[in-house]
């Protein structure tokens, strides 16, 4: 069985556009919110001033969707120093995971069925209506014509899409698979959320993050891509190594609180560790009060007496929820602590509930040297996730 | 002794099959409507296509599930629900003594709950949000179908949906079965649905891909497919959980393969390039030869470009001997079932190996020098079969392709 390691990291987000302006922007210090508002999205986004891709055939079709993935792959195999060998293509990969995936070039084609009509429907549109457009563009564009998928499972879409790579790299199917998530906002889900209820009621769609109405979800997008490598790959050619995948867990339960810690042992029972060696827990932080609750009684049941000292995070507070991206982009987030030991703050937390014994700095950033993390992701369709990131020794 | 016992607990059987198409509301009519070479292509009746040049698709009609479903379900979870029930069944599957977190379902489709998305869209974008009924926002995500399955049979383990467009079920069943063979679940549902859409069929209708007259894959004058709907739905298991439980084996799950093009954004390659990638990556998962291959379910939509593409990949890998493979396709009979026609066809071909049955490729009239291959041409075949490889390949390049073996008792 190959070792699995992270060694490129991309990222695109309402918050910064490259691993270096996000990590500035979730290590900023909390203060108080006043901006709340019920999406953020990426404001000003020129894909082709940013990728450096011409504006030609090859790219012109491409929808947002499309453009975040693309550009978050380009910027973690740039970031990883991989050059894809065409003769070798065959031994690379891309699957990523999404849970609404190109839904907003999907409305905009219903658009024209309803307003011209089924006969004067766009077929350059249609073709956007399949989610793995992405993996289509990405293939050409980045060269890689192996192993190819895009997984969605809500929530949990990305990690489930780097547990797949994962596995592929462990028994050596591929030396390196470009993998994580994407989302791309629209009304829909917007709307969607609404029919849900988790949004706030008020007239205007906002999302609340006060101590009484913590229900609500503020929308976010983006693209968060890692680059997976086999370790005897990555020494070879001298790349720098963020974290070791050692191990995850997938629980399908409604009921969070198991879910999620049975998730968390089985991806402990992997790895091989103890829950006393964890030393920080990314969590999944949904800010469904009924799923944190359950989140962080599951996290107490497994922590035990060391609950109250090992510290969890979220980055959701400052980035909001992405959804099908949101493990990778907290895949990110631990593997960048455990390369830089710095502890993000996980602002917005305000609310707090008594029995909660756990450990949430909220305020700045911790300086802390770890060398085991835990990423969490759940999702409301009922999936929980879990994923154990170590330095490597 | 030792041997044989490794080898059982790593061969993965496939122990379950439940089928939905448009000729087929079970896998028993399904054997049946391949042996008799019957389609199920029709008059759409599910929406307006008076406008359309083509007017026919392999619908569903007169479906009526086998249980009651709240009223917001979609109609592709609903087949995706049907066709698990009835491979659970076959299965002979007592869910209740399994470990629940040991048995996960893994889904594929290409358009998921698109009616829903239809519906639910058009409701609050015309201001008409009294017509969203509770849990519609559910019901058009892609994912939905397969968290109603996981639901329904309360299913904990791995739950995932993959959507790689047309070859989403090849797909789903190999990334089920990894789960199993990786020690992370002992049981896995896995396959794929869709239904029919007004969405699909006018954009479809729009790139020209659809006929107006019949679906004639590999044929000179083809000029286009005919949509379809259903599901498919597998029972995997470890074989030695099957044989220690008694269970029928339909057959043995070898491995799979999936790839892309990276050629055009929305053209196959016509080398054929990509597929042969991922039958490469299927031969090798399976540990099978080239020449043990008896048979080849192909995609084979009917459309200029896909046939070729996919002889040309079949002789990339095959050299001469592609020409000795008998070939055929069952999109005539059943209809581009989008994320279905893997799991569908991959239940064909387990279904060919079982029966030592080769379905035909219905409507072929003209030989086209392009694709020059053993296409067994409007008559089924009948030939002794041990060893069937499935392929798919769909929009933005994406290619899986899948092996079976047939399961023969005591000879491991």
């Amino acid at each position: 069985m190959n070792r699995v390691v992270i060694t490129g990291l991309g990222v695109v987000s309402p918050i910064g556009i490259g691993k270096a302006q996000f990590w500035a922007s979730i290590n900023q210090p909390a203060q108080m919110q006043n901006d709340r508002v019920a999406v953020k999205i990426i404001k000003n986004f020129d894909f082709f001033a940013l990728s450096a891709y011409p504006e030609d055939v090859r790219t012109r079709q491409m929808d947002r969707f499309t453009q975040y993935a693309v550009l978050g792959g380009k910027m973690a195999v740039e970031d990883a120093g991989l050059v894809i060998n065409p003769a070798r293509q065959d031994r690379y990969g891309i699957i990523y995971g999404s849970a609404y995936g190109c839904l907003e070039s999907n409305t905009t084609y219903l658009d024209g069925l309803f307003v011209k009509g089924p006969r004067f429907v766009n077929p350059i549109i249609f073709q956007n209506t399949v989610s793995n457009t992405t993996n289509g563009y990405s293939a050409i564009l980045l060269g890689i014509g192996g192993y190819n998928t895009i997984i969605t499972a809500g929530a949990t879409s990305s990690l489930n899409a780097i547990a797949y790579a994962y596995d592929q790299i462990k028994c050596d199917r591929a030396d390196a698979i470009i993998t994580g998530g994407v989302e791309r906002y629209c009304e829909t889900i917007l709307e969607s959320l609404r029919a849900g209820g988790m949004l706030s009621t008020s007239s205007q769609p906002m999302a609340q993050f006060s101590e009484k109405d913590r229900k609500g979800v503020v929308i976010s997008e983006g693209a968060a891509i890692l680059v997976l490598e086999n370790y005897e790959h990555a020494q070879k050619r001298g790349a720098v190594i963020y974290a070791e995948i050692t191990g995850y867990g997938m629980i399908n339960c409604n009921d969070h609180r198991r879910g999620i810690r049975n998730a968390m042992k089985q991806a402990l029972m992997e790895s091989r560790i103890t829950p006393a060696k964890i030393d920080y827990v990314c969590a999944s932080a949904n800010s469904v009060i009924e799923h944190d609750r359950d989140e962080f009684l599951g996290i107490q049941d497994l922590l035990g007496e060391k609950a109250v000292i090992t510290p969890v995070g979220s980055i959701k507070g400052k980035l909001g929820e992405t959804f099908g991206a949101s493990g990778a982009f907290a895949t990110i987030t631990a593997s960048l602590s455990l390369q830089k030991e710095v502890l993000p703050p996980a602002i917005n937390r305000v609310y707090f509930e008594p029995d909660w014994c756990l450990n949430i700095p909220y305020q700045s950033s911790l300086t802390r040297k770890i060398n085991v993390a835990l990423v969490n992701s759940m999702g409301l369709d009922g999936n929980n996730m879990s994923l154990v990131l170590q330095t490597v020794s | 002794m030792k041997i044989e016992v490794i080898r059982m607990e790593n061969l993965i059987a496939v122990t379950g099959m439940g089928v939905i198409t448009a000729n087929a509301k079970n896998i028993h009519e399904f054997q049946q409507a391949l042996k008799e070479g019957r389609d199920g292509v029709k008059e759409v009746s599910l929406f307006d296509v008076s406008s359309f040049a083509c007017q026919t698709a392999a619908e569903i009609k007169d479906f009526k599930p086998h249980n009651h479903y709240p009223s917001q379900y979609d109609r592709a979870a609903i087949f995706a629900l049907e066709a698990a029930e009835m491979a659970i069944v076959d299965a002979g599957l007592d869910l209740t003594k399994c470990e629940k977190e040991r048995v996960g379902v893994i889904l594929g489709t290409t358009m998921g709950g698109v009616i829903s998305l239809e519906k639910f869209y058009y409701s609050f974008k015309y201001n008409q949000r009294q017509n969203i009924t509770p849990g519609l926002e559910c019901e058009h995500t892609l994912h939905g179908m397969t968290d109603h399955v996981a639901e329904r049979f309360q299913l904990e383990g791995p739950k995932s949906t993959i959507s790689i467009a047309c070859a989403s079920g090849t797909q789903s069943i190999g990334y089920a079965a990894d789960f199993i063979l990786q020690n992370r679940a002992d049981i896995m549902l896995a396959g794929g649905a869709d239904s029919l859409s007004q969405f699909v069929f006018s954009g479809f209708s729009s790139l020209r891909a659809l006929t107006r007259f019949k679906n004639k894959p590999f044929d000179k004058n083809r000029d286009g497919l005919i949509l379809g709907e259903g599901a498919g739905i597998l029972v995997l298991e470890r074989l030695g959980n099957a044989l220690r439980r008694g269970a029928t084996i339909h057959a043995i799950y070898r491995g799979y393969g999936f790839s892309n093009d990276a050629n055009h954004p929305t053209n196959p390659d016509k080398e054929g390039k990509g597929l042969e990638r991922a039958i490469h990556y299927a031969l090798k998962d399976s540990q099978v030869a080239k020449d043990q291959i008896d048979y080849i379910n192909a995609h084979g939509t009917g459309t200029k470009a896909n046939d070729v593409m996919e002889c040309n990949a079949l002789k990339n890998v095959f050299g001469e001997n592609a020409y000795q493979i008998p070939i055929s396709t069952i999109k005539p009979m059943v209809g581009h079932t989008l994320g279905a026609a893997g799991s569908v066809e991959a239940i064909a071909t387990i279904l060919s190996l079982k029966h030592n049955f080769m379905p035909p490729t219905l409507n072929y009239q003209m030989k086209d020098p392009e694709c020059d291959l053993d296409i067994i041409p409007n008559q089924g075949r009948e030939k002794e079969l041990n060893i069937a490889l499935s392929t798919s390949s769909g929009f933005s390049g994406n290619n899986s392709a899948i092996l079976f073996e047939k399961y023969k008792e005591g000879a491991l």
